[in-house]
């Protein structure tokens, strides 16, 4: 049994000895819905299948990247206007072109990017390295839950503890299944759209029925699942996030990964008390044809920096409470590869997109170099932040996680090698 | 258990199917593996529960008239002729599958019929032509055709899953396929998925491993998929091609060491004088021109020196060496990521199948190996070392070596526990069945037959232990309905929904094979609207009225009618808090608290006892609840369900008196929870 279930199980359990955790107690008052709440919210943004770091946050000040990519690389900053070149930032690093939504945002201090920074496996695997980046355990497959529901679940799940602490809403990944970063004892909710997050049926009836023939006390993965569900669907039905539009002159990008973005600000309006929330984008396995200025990875980056934009322009003062985390399982090689691509690297980027950034305006994380003998492996970036120094400032000093050495085991809070974003 | 009214048994599971146990059938090739009398006594699971099991697990669900086909033929004999696919006749199945049009094309005619919008935009610019707003139309209207297919594809997979008499095998496919999944949306990979499931997967689905490895590392889909296509010897290292050419190089000047003067000759100058071999000296005159010149200047040993500057391209290839597959290939085809490889081996081996390509690349074709992409040199893979040149029998030989590993045998049986036995499958069986995948070569039928006839299979932990994933639910739900399959994408677009897009998952690891996967409230939810809309007619193909339940159960008392729909959807087991909600129509959320605490004293009366009472609910609607409860017959509605397929106003007048009872009331309600209970989301 795994701890998902051996804690739902529990709770469910001592429904049947007739104690009465939270969740029994607000049945027991069904009409009596769940407070309304307003907290923190951190947005974790995962870009599965590795994106290539080196043309996201591009160093164009390092020889070495040109050396490397001869038809890959992106150029110097430029006044030409016949080249698109890197949008600077600080004179050495500067955004691929299609991130240029980002540079307002950078602008206004409100956006850190962290270049080498990662998992300090060496796995170059996209499974093992998402499944680690999610466990936030590297090298350690064993472990059965995912950070964030770590977090989630040392800050508690009773009322007695933290007011709030088992909303049905507090995290939510607009997938159709649980990710992994989510995955374990505390109640999380997974959905491809909030509009999908109904009964349909033509009357009230059958949807009792069903809760009943969950709500049995039976104590297990489907019983338990169920039980969860209805919960939900009764504070989804009274918040109705729907009713909330994109601000004005905010146009959300018609992607899958636009619409994810739009339903996180619309449940972040609705105060249903969502402090974790999780959304994922692919395609960035870009072993072929993957382009420069323009092409395969320039298209993505469009959709993704357009997305997060509209998000923060979107949350207006709201971004004052909100974190957005964006990550991705590892960087790629250095050098472009026999078909126009990059293979599986290491160190990577992210970025930290908040109404209350503390850092310099900078691009963070200490510079490895490009040159072959600073190479990972005689290959790939080097690692010079472990990603754990980044979850940990951010779960620590936005949500205000306690037990680090719980969330991070065997890493735990090493404040020393924070960057001090937050 | 209640005793319930024997359903109309349909088509019989098999057409030969008039043997009634094992001792008429010892003529039977596919009864030589029996169990014993013993081994069958000692398994946990009652006959009736093993019928089920074997027919949740073995099969997509039971259909109408499977059980007690099963019962009758017996579950050991119903296995072994499950375990030998090929000698069920299944030409009903083949026959619908004919309807498909995309069904039996090639990659490269489904390429011809669906074009790729690339290539009609490509086709336009070459003609030099403005694009106008027509011809924008045009290429969306291709762009949207060119994926069109892949809901047959799709479709036809649930359909042949939902009709085949082969339902093992249907499941092998499955199971296969996300072994060995491969993503249609990685460009032009869907042109190749009908020949993958076709001509690579479904027929060797229950045979040797190693061919079935061998078939996948050969198919389009996948060297398409993973990128092998493209892979080309690095830059400096020879390709075959490359090798044989300086080969040609090696000139050795005949008698030089009789005649030293010889040896400072320049190959030229051994030609003027006609002192080398006619053979060598066509290899050389062979040779483009310039090289020639170049290779005339030089002597033997220094043309021996240089051979690599004679290669052109050698030195600065373009294209080179891509890691994808043969990653892939160990850690997710056959080791497993434990499995004691390294990232050197790994860059071996996708220097060992360099060269293995498509034969029109993304155009499609068959395989094919091209000697002059091949890297040649020597290489140490596993421990192991391969001499230079031996081309495409050292892929063959590291597919070998791969299917003979343990840990090959280990990581397949484990999955295949876990995919028939249990999310978390008891070591020992595991230990057996990869013990026989060892002894048998590898033989995929033999080391199912150790899992699926073994004490654990049939053990109780094992029963109903598994969550369905999202295709399970939807193939056993159509079978289960007794469902004629359509045609339409319509099939494929709900497994998609509900969170399984069949050729859908984009990373190479496949969906997921345990139930934490599959359960959260967003998909617990998709399930149960699957569910009512199964029952409400709004699932093609299934037609409450036309299901044999629906004929021989209308008319019956409620209570018969619940225990029908239970034994139907089941296999007769469902909790007594299951038939208590499906019997009485209401639940404790509408009963009163005090009622509820007098009338129950199991563990769900807590639950009842929690939900307060509405304060709103009227004398009339109690009333009608009450008359639901004493489990009166309401024949009017039964029968109009059952003539009208559900309509929302089937149920009109009992809404009505009821208000919150929804419109979809009656028969087709129970079935409607049933679809949605927590028993049918296990098998």
């Amino acid at each position: 049994m795994n701890r998902r279930i051996f804690l739902k199980s529990g709770a469910l359990s001592l429904v049947t000895l007739g104690l009465s955790p939270s969740f029994l107690r607000r049945t027991a008052f069904a009409a009596q819905l769940p407070t309304l709440a307003r907290g923190k919210t951190l947005i974790v943004l995962f870009q599965r299948g590795a994106a290539d770091a080196l043309n996201v946050v591009v160093p164009f000040g390092d020889k070495g990247y040109y050396a490397a990519r001869p038809q890959l690389a992106i150029a110097a900053p430029t006044s030409d206007a016949g080249v698109k070149g890197a949008i600077d930032l600080d004179g050495y690093f500067g955004l691929h072109p299609s991130l240029a939504p980002f540079k307002p945002l950078y602008d206004r201090k409100m956006l850190v990017p962290i270049h080498a920074v990662g998992s300090p496996s060496s796995t170059r695997s996209h499974f093992d390295a998402q499944d680690y980046m999610e466990t936030g355990t590297p090298d350690r497959k064993g472990t059965p839950d995912g950070w964030l529901n770590r977090y989630l679940a040392t800050k508690g799940t009773c009322e007695q503890c933290v007011p709030g602490a088992d909303l049905p809403f507090r995290a939510v990944a607009m997938s159709a299944q649980t990710p992994r970063i989510l995955e374990g004892p505390s109640p999380t909710v997974a959905m491809n759209s909030i509009d999908e997050f109904s009964i349909r049926t033509n009357g009230g009836g059958s949807e009792q029925r069903l809760e009943a023939l969950y709500r049995t006390g039976n104590a297990d993965l489907v019983h338990g699942s169920g039980t969860e569900m209805f919960e939900a669907l009764k504070v989804l039905r009274a918040a109705n996030p729907q009713q909330y539009k994109a601000a004005a002159g905010v146009e959300y990008p018609k992607s899958a990964f636009g619409s994810h973005l739009l339903q996180i600000a619309q449940l972040i309006k609705s105060d249903v008390g969502l402090e974790v929330a999780f959304a994922d984008v692919g395609g960035w396995d870009t072993h072929v044809n993957q382009g420069a200025a323009n092409g395969q990875l320039a298209q993505r980056l469009d959709d993704f920096s357009k997305s997060i934009a509209a998000l923060v322009t979107d949350l207006g003062d709201r971004m004052n409470d909100v974190v957005i985390l964006t990550m991705s399982e590892f960087g790629r090689t250095v050098k472009q590869n026999g078909t126009g691509g990059t293979d599986h690297g290491h160190a990577g980027a992210m970025f930290v997109i908040g109404g209350n950034i503390k850092a310099p305006q900078k691009v963070h994380g200490r510079w490895p170099g490009l040159a072959p003998e600073q190479l990972n492996e005689g290959r790939d970036l080097a690692l010079t932040t472990d990603f754990r120094a980044v979850f940990g400032e951010i779960a620590s000093k936005h949500l205000g996680a306690k037990k680090l050495d719980t969330i991070f085991p065997g890493y735990g809070g090493r404040e020393k090698e924070w960057l001090g974003i937050l | 258990m209640r005793p319930f009214p024997r359903v109309a048994v349909g088509a019989l599971l098999l057409s030969s199917a008039a043997c009634a146990g094992r001792g008429s059938n010892s003529s039977d090739p596919a009864l030589r593996h029996l169990p014993s009398a013993d081994e069958i006594a000692s398994r946990e699971q009652t006959a009736d529960q093993q019928v089920h099991h074997v027919l949740s697990r073995l099969a997509f669900g039971a259909r109408p008239g499977d059980y007690a086909a099963v019962r009758a033929m017996g579950v050991d004999v119903w296995v072994a002729r499950q375990l030998e696919p090929e000698r069920i006749p299944d030409g009903a199945t083949d026959t619908y599958l004919a309807q498909f049009r995309t069904l039996g094309k090639s990659g490269e005619q489904l390429l011809a019929d669906f074009p790729p919008p690339g290539a009609a935009l490509a086709k336009l610019k070459a003609s030099g032509a403005m694009v106008s707003a027509a011809d924008s139309t045009m290429l969306a209207d291709k762009a949207k055709q060119s994926y069109a297919f892949l809901g047959e594809i799709a479709t036809a997979r649930v359909a042949r899953s939902v009709m085949s008499e082969r339902q093992l095998n249907e499941v092998m496919v499955d199971f296969w396929e996300n072994h060995f999944n491969v993503f249609a949306g990685k460009d032009r990979t869907r042109y190749f998925l009908q020949d993958f499931d076709a001509n690579v997967i479904r027929p060797r689905a229950m045979g040797k491993f190693r061919d079935l490895l061998g078939a996948v590392a050969k198919s389009p889909a996948m060297l398409y998929y993973l990128d092998n296509w493209q892979s080309v010897a690095d830059s400096g290292r020879p390709t075959l091609v490359e090798q044989r050419r300086m080969t040609a190089l090696r000139v050795a000047a005949p008698g030089r060491k009789q005649n030293p003067a010889v040896a400072n000759l320049t190959i030229g100058q051994l030609m003027d004088r006609g002192l080398l071999p006619k053979a060598q000296e066509k290899r050389l005159q062979a040779l483009p021109a310039d090289r020639l010149a170049e290779v005339k200047k030089l002597t033997p040993t220094q043309a021996q020196q240089r051979l690599a500057a004679f290669v052109p391209g050698l030195a600065n290839r373009k294209r080179g060496l891509n890691e994808n597959y043969a990653r892939e290939l160990m850690e997710l085809h056959t080791l497993g990521v434990d499995g004691g490889y390294t990232q050197h081996d790994v860059t071996e081996v996708a220097r060992a199948l360099t060269g293995w390509t498509i034969s029109r690349g993304a155009n499609g074709g068959d395989f094919m190996f091209r000697p002059e992409q091949h890297d040649a040199a020597s290489k140490v893979i596993l421990g192991k070392t391969f001499a230079d040149g031996r081309g495409v029998d050292e892929g063959e030989e590291v597919l070998d070596m791969l299917a003979k590993s343990p840990a090959t045998a280990k990581f397949i049986a484990t999955k295949l526990a876990r995919r028939f036995v249990s999310d978390t499958p008891p070591a020992d069986l595991v230990a057996r069945a990869a013990a026989t995948f060892r002894r048998t070569d590898g033989d995929i039928r033999e080391t199912l037959r150790t899992i699926v006839t073994s004490n654990e299979f049939f053990a109780s932990a094992a029963y109903r232990s598994k969550v369905k994933s999202p295709y399970e639910l939807v193939a056993s739900t159509l079978r289960a309905m007794g469902a004629v399959p359509d045609s339409t994408p319509r099939y494929a677009q709900l497994v998609s929904r509900l969170g399984q897009p069949i050729f859908g998952h984009q990373a190479p690891n496949g969906y997921p094979e345990t139930g934490d996967a599959w359960m959260n409230t967003g998909a617990i939810l998709n399930r149960i609207n699957f569910g009512l809309a199964a029952a409400s007619g709004r699932v093609p193909g299934v037609k409450l009225a036309d299901w044999p339940a629906t004929k021989a159960l209308s008319t019956m008392p409620r209570e018969q009618q619940v225990d029908g729909i239970i034994a139907e959807l089941f296999g007769g087991g469902a909790s007594t808090d299951t038939r208590e909600v499906l019997l009485t129509g209401t639940n404790p959320f509408l009963q009163s608290k005090a009622a509820a605490d007098a009338a129950r004293t199991d563990s769900s009366s807590m639950n009842s006892a929690a939900m307060a009472t509405p304060a709103d609910m009227s004398t009339a609607r109690q009333k009608n609840i009450d008359r639901l409860a004493s489990r009166q017959p309401l024949e009017t509605q039964q029968a109009r369900a059952g003539r009208e397929s559900i309509k929302p106003t089937a149920a009109g007048t009992l809404t009505q008196a009821i208000g919150n009872i929804p419109q979809m009331g009656g028969f087709n309600q129970i079935v409607g929870l049933a679809l949605g209970a927590p028993e049918f989301q296990r098998r």
